[in-house]
């Protein structure tokens, strides 16, 4: 789950999954803009099967938040 | 169904013997399945692979379909490591079982291709497509296979993968993939540059089209201009978009961000003002338009409004007079207007169909709204993005010229030579109305200057009688230009109807309810579109109408006649057949030609045969309407073109030549001919008449240049072969002079010149 959701987070932002950690937020990552984070949402509502609250979009900042609210929803 | 009694035992989980034996398995291997899986991912493969061993021989009485699963999970964790042999060897023990499973042998396939082994690669690959077709990632792991020996077919390939997975990170990995391609190797695709602007957020569009352009061969360059801005961007001359130089800009305009005083007090204002605001903000909009057309040289393609899915005053919304629904509908009306001030470079394009085509409500994204100003929601963007395509296709030179159909169960139901005449379905009466349909769709393409052939295992007298005498027949066998009714292969017949018409092999689709031959024309054909035909009839014409692959822009009185300029062709060809000499079949032909400048009527078929000619073209240079006016309009240049007939017909206007003059020479930019009237020494007339303006202009020498392409060898020896000395010849380019004193071009004495139009 958590190789899954970081590679899709990579994919949506462009950048290798390696460099992303847990801290990694639209903060410390300059290619993890605005734009990339719709597409994060896009893609995750899209492999997941599952529909994102406007809440839920904008509290997903970070790989574990994101997690945790994903695996609510499954 | 009646449920199975439980037993109290069932209840106790100390004594699982108290269980009936088939249960008692299902259990077991559900817990083994469950073991797998934890220890798969935990990362104890060798202890994970050892429990598999033990369920597998445990559950082999039990349905196979469960143990699948597992091994799947294994497979995958292997491939994950890199443990391909493992996987390798995981799948042969087990094939019996696992090569029912597309996943798995998708999986088999991917681990075979990592170990080097194409073959067998190849082979599980297709045998998981043969499971079940629509499973995305074989296409992804083929297109991996061919992407070193052939990346046109790995393209191929790709493009299916996304057609399957139409999604944002569909669409990332097969951007990603034909990206690669691109930087190795040569594939043949055209650059084009597309600018997007206008008051809300659409970049997210980028990734589609973009997936988009690379199935068409055309590798796009994106533009998108500040949120809001687009005012500036088309004003002004030095502004970001300008520089871009786009070939074709799309401008989107929300409506409620367009008029906000409009429609944020809309119940406030007087109905009858309510589009007088409108129509002030559209009048400043089409000015902006009409400023950047005259500009810029970019076709510009502005969206219309979105009509919201419910309105405020419900059903009393259309009562009211003025309401949201009647105002907004009315704005589409005004934009429409516009558009019609511009015909050749400025269109509608009809988001609001697109929209209600993917249903406002199944795929709204209200959050996307709210949060990124994302008036067309992600779930759309697919769809759009093949929409827009309709523009780009045409601009970017890739529409499609020919369409090629089969005739039974295609053009009617039933089998002609079976059933016969009468016993066709074709009609009013279900199902022959599917069929009925869709050859009105069909002859609508042809209207519109699309060339129809026919591809048939049939019988030619019967097909003929069919057509003469069906009473609900809409098509006619004049409506094709070419017919191949006989029990040929059809790659054959197809390669033979190419010929023909003279027309590359990628301007054709192939339509055809047989799966064999349509896996036929794929496999020999590549470049050929062959379309997924449904199975079931009644789709049919929705799937020729979404095709959207031979839009045009801008119909010219060529296009229109396009049928019967190529039926005249088969004419020619007859008589070329019986002519037992060459002298004497151009001599029958009475083939005259008139030269002239270029005019307003002329430029756009001039610039259209610019950007359409691919073989007899000397420099392949692709020009606008606006390159060629201002060619036309300039001290420093001419612009000629070429109309010609025969006792056939009228050909149009088929040659166009653009000179730059420099001093005393004048050197030729363009020289071109429409396939169509080649070999015919219309060529050699258009040179001589050029040579001769030349002379006129007392111009001692004349330039010529030759830029090989894919297409042109046909043109390759033109210019020496008309007395040019060879100055340069390099791979890229070879460039030709001939002095005019020394000039020996002559009228070949068949073809008659004339001053003027008749």
């Amino acid at each position: 789950m958590k190789t899954k959701l970081r590679e899709i987070l990579a994919t949506a932002i462009d950048v290798d999954s390696d460099e992303l950690t847990d801290v990694s937020s639209p903060d410390n990552t300059p290619e993890w803009d605005s734009f990339a984070h719709m597409t994060m949402v896009a893609a995750m509502e899209e492999e997941f099967k599952i529909a994102l609250t406007l809440d839920e979009v904008k509290s997903m900042q970070t790989l574990p938040i994101i997690e945790e609210v994903i695996s609510q929803k499954l | 169904m009646a449920k199975p009694i439980l037993k109290s035992d069932a209840l106790n989980p100390s004594s699982p013997e108290g269980l009936d034996p088939a249960t008692r398995a299902e259990m077991e291997l559900t817990a083994g399945c469950q073991e797998i899986r934890f220890l798969v991912e935990r990362g104890y493969l060798s202890m994970a692979r050892e429990k598999l061993e033990e369920v597998f021989s445990k559950g082999r009485q039990i349905k196979n379909h469960h143990l699948v699963e597992p091994a799947i999970v294994l497979l995958q964790a292997y491939e994950k490591n890199k443990q391909y042999q493992s996987a390798n060897e995981l799948f042969k023990q087990y094939e019996s079982i696992l090569g029912e499973s597309q996943v798995a042998l998708t999986l088999a396939g991917s681990s075979c291709l990592n170990l080097n082994d194409s073959q067998q690669a190849e082979n599980f690959l297709e045998g998981a497509i043969q499971k079940d077709s629509s499973y995305p990632d074989p296409y992804l792991l083929l297109g991996d296979l061919y992407a070193k020996s052939q990346p046109d077919k790995a393209v191929s390939y790709y493009s299916q993968y996304y057609d399957l997975r139409s999604s944002i990170m569909g669409a990332r990995i097969f951007i990603k993939r034909v990206k690669s391609l691109l930087k190795t190797n040569s594939l043949s695709f055209k650059n084009l540059s597309i600018a997007f602007i206008g008051n809300f957020t659409i970049e997210p569009i980028k990734d589609f089209l973009e997936a988009e352009c690379f199935k068409q061969s055309i590798q796009p360059k994106f533009y998108f201009g500040g949120y809001d801005q687009y005012i500036q961007e088309m004003a002004d001359a030095n502004s970001g978009l300008f520089n871009f130089d786009p070939a074709i800009t799309f401008l989107f305009l929300d409506s409620q961000t367009l008029s906000p005083e409009l429609f944020n007090k809309f119940f406030d204002i007087l109905p009858e003002k309510r589009f007088h605001l409108a129509e002030d903000k559209l009048k400043h909009v089409e000015a902006l338009c009409n400023k950047f057309l005259d500009l810029s040289k970019s076709h510009l393609v502005v969206s219309n409004f979105l009509l919201p899915s419910d309105y405020y005053m419900g059903v009393y919304d259309s009562k009211m007079g003025s309401g949201q629904k009647e105002i907004l509908g009315k704005m589409n009306d005004h934009l429409l207007s516009q558009t019609r001030s511009n015909p050749q470079r400025f269109h509608i394009l009809d988001t609001e169909k697109v929209l209600s085509n993917c249903g406002k409500t199944t795929c709204a994204n209200e959050k996307m709204r709210y949060l990124a100003k994302m008036i067309i929601p992600d779930q759309a963007l697919p769809d759009m993005a093949r929409e827009l395509m309709r523009f780009v296709r045409p601009v970017g030179g890739k529409t499609k010229k020919c369409l090629v159909l089969d005739l039974d169960n295609t053009l009617w139901g039933g089998i002609l030579g079976e059933e016969g005449l009468e016993g066709i379905e074709l009609g009013l009466e279900p199902p022959g109305n599917a069929f009925y349909e869709f050859q009105k769709a069909v002859k609508a393409l042809q209207r519109r200057g699309i060339i129809l052939a026919i591809n048939s295992k049939n019988d030619p007298d019967l097909v003929r009688e069919a057509f003469e005498k069906h009473p609900d027949m809409q098509l006619k066998l004049s409506d094709f230009a070419c017919i191949r009714t006989n029990w040929n292969d059809k790659a054959q017949n197809l390669r033979e109807i190419a010929d023909e018409l003279n027309l590359g092999l990628s301007s054709f689709v192939f339509f055809d309810d047989n799966p064999a031959e349509r896996l036929l024309i794929r496999q020999q054909m590549p470049e050929v579109l062959t379309i997924e035909v449904p199975e079931d009839c009644s789709e049919y014409t929705r799937t020729l109408l979404s095709l959207g692959v031979f839009e045009t822009l801008h119909l010219t009185e060529e296009d229109k006649n396009r049928t019967h300029l190529y039926q005249t062709e088969d004419k020619r060809r007859h008589l070329k057949d019986q002519a037992t000499e060459l002298d004497s079949y151009l001599e029958s032909l009475k083939t005259q030609v008139v030269i002239q400048p270029a005019d307003s009527f002329s430029i756009p078929r001039v610039a259209q045969l610019t950007q359409r000619t691919n073989q007899f073209n000397l420099t392949t240079q692709r020009y606008s309407e606006a390159d060629i006016r201002a060619f036309a309009e300039s001290e420093k240049s001419r612009v000629y073109f070429l109309k010609s007939g025969d006792r056939f017909g009228d050909h149009g206007i088929v040659g166009a030549c653009i000179v730059r003059v420099e001093n005393d020479s004048w050197e030729l930019d363009t020289f071109l001919m429409s396939c169509r009237v080649i070999g015919r020494g219309i060529e050699n007339a258009f040179l001589y008449d050029i040579f001769r303006k030349a002379s006129e202009d007392h111009i001692k020498n004349v330039v010529g240049r030759y830029f090989p392409t894919r297409k042109n060898q046909i043109a390759e020896s033109f210019y020496p072969d008309a007395g040019f000395e060879t100055m340069a010849d390099n791979p890229q380019e070879k460039v030709f002079t001939l002095n005019l004193e020394k000039n020996s071009v002559s009228l070949p004495s068949h073809i008659k010149m004339l001053r003027h139009e008749n």
